[in-house]
């Protein structure tokens, strides 16, 4: 599943670690979805479109092909 | 994962060792009783070390046990059990077929097959933890 997270950070003036600490996780976590290497919980999901006042379809973008 | 009762747990199953490592440097085995007293003193100092990044990354208000810490658990207990299945029905199976019957101290296989399913979780953890 692809994101814009990373886009949408950089737009907020986020670093990955302030990012982490609103929606509750790990930095690494956070690196993880930017690089599309981990697909969020719905909840996960949820909680980082609301931290940038999106829905969830604005941020994620969900590939039919190609999902595990 | 910080619990008092986890603590408390842990503490004790370090006082039990260190308490049969003791009883047996002393009394029964003493390369045994070293290895005891070794192993629990090992696993402390590294638990000290986790608990201290731990409690660093919560100090900041990171999560150390997020969603993708328990999704590369999941994975790397799911590799380890599926490898250790795969690693001992190939033990078995060139064994009976070309091997001569040994006879083992079943404490000791036991010993070793809990470490390996322990190494191979942990290797399978960092290398899961490495890709995604």
């Amino acid at each position: 599943m692809q994101n814009r997270l990373r886009e949408l950070r950089e737009q907020n003036n986020l670093t990955q670690e302030d990012l982490a600490v609103i929606v509750g996780v790990s930095r690494q976590t956070i690196i993880s979805l930017e690089k599309g290497k981990y697909n969020p919980s719905i909840s996960l999901a949820y909680n980082l479109a609301r931290a940038f006042n999106l829905t969830i379809e604005e941020v994620f973008i969900f590939n039919e092909k190609g999902e595990d | 994962m910080l619990s008092k009762q986890n603590t408390a747990a842990f503490w004790l199953t370090i006082a039990i060792l260190v308490g049969l490592g003791l009883w047996q440097l002393i009394y029964v085995s003493p390369g045994y009783g070293t290895g005891l007293i070794g192993g629990a003193v090992g696993v402390s100092i590294a638990r000290f070390i986790k608990q201290r990044k731990i409690k660093e990354m919560q100090a900041k208000g990171l999560n150390p046990y997020d969603e993708r810490v328990y999704y590369i658990a999941g994975k790397a207990s799911y590799a380890a059990m599926v490898s250790s299945i795969l690693l001992a029905a190939l033990v078995v199976l060139i064994g009976s077929t070309f091997g001569p019957a040994v006879m083992v101290n079943p404490y000791d296989l036991l010993g070793y097959c809990i470490a390996i399913v322990v190494l191979l979780y942990v290797i399978f953890y960092y290398h899961y933890n490495r890709i995604m």
